[in-house]
């Protein structure tokens, strides 16, 4: 079951560098820092204050209660390597843990890239996300199982 | 001047069945629109397609926010100044929030009590209790608000 509310981070800069981050939280219809009415509070307080608001974070968490985990490769450091290239032809990993067996060659290390989940993924993918430097993907160039510790 | 946005950051945190963590961060081009709720709910659906961990959750971060720049001005411009506000939710629980740098004339000549005629205080008192909940999603009513001071990474 979700639970009712989303927290909000907002992360604060004054002239001297000092940071600090303020914690609030939102009712869990409000999923995106760009929601119209966290805009209007950063900008009324940006009215009342002598610093900076640097970046806004909001958490939504996921509905877990009918989350399969009895795949071969539930660990989470079992991971498929999306290889993606961008417009700049430079190529990025992007990482999706404990993958189903489903999404794989025979081989069982290398992602069929025409499943139709796996090209659901990437599709999205290339459709509206895009490199930390804000370059699109061009294309997904390959898929295979690795294994990985921890965080990304 | 404010910089610019190239992308903003979502991040997506998986948990498996042995407790076991991973992290993955995806980026929307620019600074987000309305589309990246769309995009989150969408991204989701498909990982899920393809994962046998549990996404416990999904954190959407903007880089930076376009602004009129930075305020310095004032006698309480340091972050480790603060207006803390408390209020109370629906089961009488208190909760506080301190926003940081408050300027000086959101207060009376106390230095230390908000101006309850300020108009600036005003709009931001309406929109944070417009939108603040407690745990349970409930209302949150207005109890005070006092400047403060606190560490730098206090909130």
């Amino acid at each position: 079951m979700d639970p009712e509310t989303n927290p909000c981070v907002i992360n604060y800069l004054d002239a001297d560098g000092n940071r600090c981050r303020v914690t609030l939280t939102f009712a869990n219809e409000v999923v995106t820092p760009t929601d119209v009415d966290v805009g209007v509070l950063r900008s009324f307080w940006h009215l009342c204050n002598d610093c900076e608001s640097t970046s806004c974070s909001i958490t939504q968490y996921a509905d877990t209660a009918d989350t399969p985990t009895d795949g071969s490769y539930e660990d989470t450091q079992d991971k498929a390597m999306f290889v993606f290239v961008d417009a700049n032809n430079k190529t990025h990993n992007i990482k999706v843990p404990a993958p189903k067996p489903s999404i794989f060659l025979a081989d069982k290390v290398t992602v069929d890239l025409a499943n139709a989940a796996v090209a659901l993924y990437t599709s999205l993918i290339m459709e509206w996300f895009c490199t930390e430097g804000g370059v699109v993907f061009t294309a997904v160039l390959s898929g295979r199982r690795i294994r990985a510790k921890g965080t990304d | 001047m404010p910089a610019e946005v190239l992308a903003s950051r979502v991040r997506v945190d998986f948990v498996d069945a042995n407790g076991g963590k991973a992290q993955q961060d995806y980026y929307l081009p620019g600074e987000m629109t309305d589309i990246a709720s769309e995009a989150l709910a969408e991204l989701h659906l498909t990982i899920m397609d393809i994962t046998d961990a549990a996404q416990v959750k999904q954190t959407l971060t903007l880089t930076s926010y376009d602004i009129d720049g930075v305020n310095s001005e004032g006698p309480y411009n340091t972050v480790s100044d603060k207006l803390t506000i408390t209020a109370m939710d629906g089961s009488g629980q208190l909760h506080t929030v301190a926003m940081p740098a408050p300027r000086e004339d959101l207060f009376l000549p106390d230095r230390e009590t908000v101006d309850p005629d300020s108009e600036a205080w005003g709009n931001f008192k309406d929109q944070l209790f417009a939108m603040w909940k407690g745990t349970n999603g409930e209302a949150m009513t207005y109890i005070r608000a006092v400047r403060t001071q606190g560490g730098p990474k206090g909130a």
